[in-house]
């Protein structure tokens, strides 16, 4: 069982050209043909966290100190977290043609969207940095150095989850609609817009506290926008959450590719 | 498996779920998918060896299990029960273009065909002038794919696919897009890699085809073997199960 998990995971290392060439084609190809082409993967982000910030800062005067700054730092990651899961969890059936016709890992496929959307994140932390210079907002170069290690936890939390969707949406193609709507809701059950000491109301902290997005939420906000290195149980928390994520992920993947030919 | 074998298969079934279409709601809720279970079975236990250096030729009809047989061969299926081995690194050419992106140019594409199956940028690089070359569609290479005919797509997925240095090549009924001066190039190209010692599986509805290259065919008839032997004899027991006897045939 070990040896067989080893085994599949050499083989996906093997296929290290393909994920490379899927990556950057999932980054260009997605958007070929289109006359901004590339530039569609930041366009669409960039307006709607601009949005988000007009909305709340305009219409509904949050009163949050330097509240651009909490929601970019809170939306990049949610955007790489909801991009990989919707587009994560079709790369599968959108790809039936490759899967039908030619055998390699197809761990691949999932791998390779998260991959891109984790290259279009770090961009957009470039884009942050820029913001953050421009503004003087300013940064402490202590809490800075725990962003690698934020950034793997949250790519290993989100890989996982994106093989679980991807290995079951062959069998029920309703996942991929699922996703998208679940995506819709989440957005509001984590603490992007609004801040945890907005509320007082017991079901509504209940709900943050289940969610585990909120976790990786509250350790970007401590970095980039407090300005602090995130306390130790927001870490154990969410080195758990990643590490059973990416550990149930990739065994019910494993279980679950057997049949992919016969069902696409 | 035996040192001498590129390829083991041991009684192998294979069958396929009967469905009319995906699983809904309904079908959950209601019937509990109970009577979806059904299934069908497309072959009922196979067996054959393939040396290390040989060319087969399978054979048969419509729907008989020649693709499934390919199919397992390369992995992309499994069988509900007994053997599939297959040693070395696989190609495979089962359908046409599969795996290229359509908005990419053909050069682009190459890259990306080629390392699905397993060959590095650097290792690409050395090879692409062959497989322009090859495909003899150089004047189209750095256009997008989408306006490629058919036969073009042939061309270039052929000239990839057998450039990668494969061990065992398994090829399903796909040269007949290409022109006849393509064909034969191709059916040479066969030819030169195994004699360089790859070994090739080869489904035609061509049995002229299977003559050319194959010293063995295989005729598989309705999830059965049939026969197995050297080509000749296989052909033309097929011709004349397919066709009846030869002087009643169109000329």
């Amino acid at each position: 069982m070990v040896a067989k998990m080893f085994e599949s995971i050499r083989e996906l290392l093997d296929h290290s050209p393909m994920i490379h060439n899927m990556v950057k084609r999932e980054i260009r190809g997605r958007y070929k043909g289109s006359a901004l082409g590339f530039l569609w993967n930041f366009i669409t982000p960039i307006m709607q966290i601009v949005v988000y910030i007009l909305v709340f800062s305009i219409v509904f005067r949050v009163d949050i100190d330097n509240y651009y700054m909490y929601i970019i730092t809170g939306m990049v990651p949610w955007i790489f977290f909801s991009d990989s899961l919707i587009y994560g969890s079709g790369s599968i059936v959108d790809n039936y043609q490759l899967v039908n016709k030619i055998y390699f890992p197809r761990s691949v496929l999932p791998l390779s969207v998260v991959l891109s959307k984790l290259v279009n994140m770090l961009i957009s932390f470039g884009f942050t940095f820029v913001i953050i210079a421009v503004t003087g907002y300013g940064v402490s170069w202590t809490a800075l150095l725990t962003l690698v290690p934020a950034t793997i936890l949250l790519f290993f939390f989100t890989m996982g989850l994106a093989y679980i969707l991807a290995g079951l949406d062959p069998y029920l193609r309703d996942i991929q609609y699922i996703v998208n709507v679940l995506m819709m809701l989440l957005i509001w059950m984590a603490p992007l817009m609004y801040t945890h000491e907005q509320f007082d109301n017991q079901f509504f902290n209940l709900i943050l506290t289940l969610n585990p997005f909120t976790y990786f939420c509250d350790i970007f906000h401590g970095i980039l926008y407090s300005k602090i290195v995130p306390d130790l149980m927001t870490w154990v928390v969410t080195s758990g959450l990643s590490v059973a994520s990416i550990v149930v992920g990739w065994m019910a993947f494993n279980k679950l590719e057997r049949d992919f030919a016969e069902v696409l | 498996m035996r040192p001498e074998n590129a390829i083991e298969v041991k009684d192998v079934r294979k069958s396929f779920r009967v469905r009319d279409d995906a699983m809904s709601v309904k079908d959950l809720i209601v019937y509990h998918n109970k009577h979806k279970k059904e299934s069908r079975e497309i072959l009922h236990g196979i067996s054959f060896d393939v040396k290390k250096g040989e060319a087969v030729g399978i054979i048969g009809r419509n729907g008989s299990g020649k693709s499934t047989t390919l199919k397992l061969l390369t992995k992309i299926l499994h069988p509900n029960s007994g053997n599939v081995e297959v040693e070395g690194r696989v190609s495979c050419l089962i359908e046409l273009g599969a795996g290229f992106h359509p908005d990419m140019s053909g050069r682009e594409n190459i890259y990306v065909n080629a390392s699905i199956f397993g060959l590095d940028r650097k290792e690409t690089e050395k090879r692409i002038e062959d497989i322009i070359e090859f495909s003899e569609i150089r004047p189209f290479i750095d256009q997008r794919v989408r306006n490629y005919s058919s036969g073009m797509y042939l061309r270039l997925a052929f000239a990839i696919a057998t450039s990668v240095d494969a061990d065992v090549m398994i090829v399903d009924e796909i040269l007949a897009v290409g022109d006849i001066g393509f064909q034969d190039k191709c059916l040479r190209r066969f030819r030169h890699l195994i004699d360089n010692g790859m070994t090739l599986v080869f489904v035609s509805q061509s049995p002229e085809q299977v003559l050319k290259i194959c010293s063995r065919a295989i005729w598989i008839d309705d999830g059965t073997i049939r026969m197995d032997g050297p080509a000749e004899t296989v052909c033309e027991a097929y011709e004349q199960y397919m066709l009846g006897p030869k002087e009643d045939r169109l000329s």
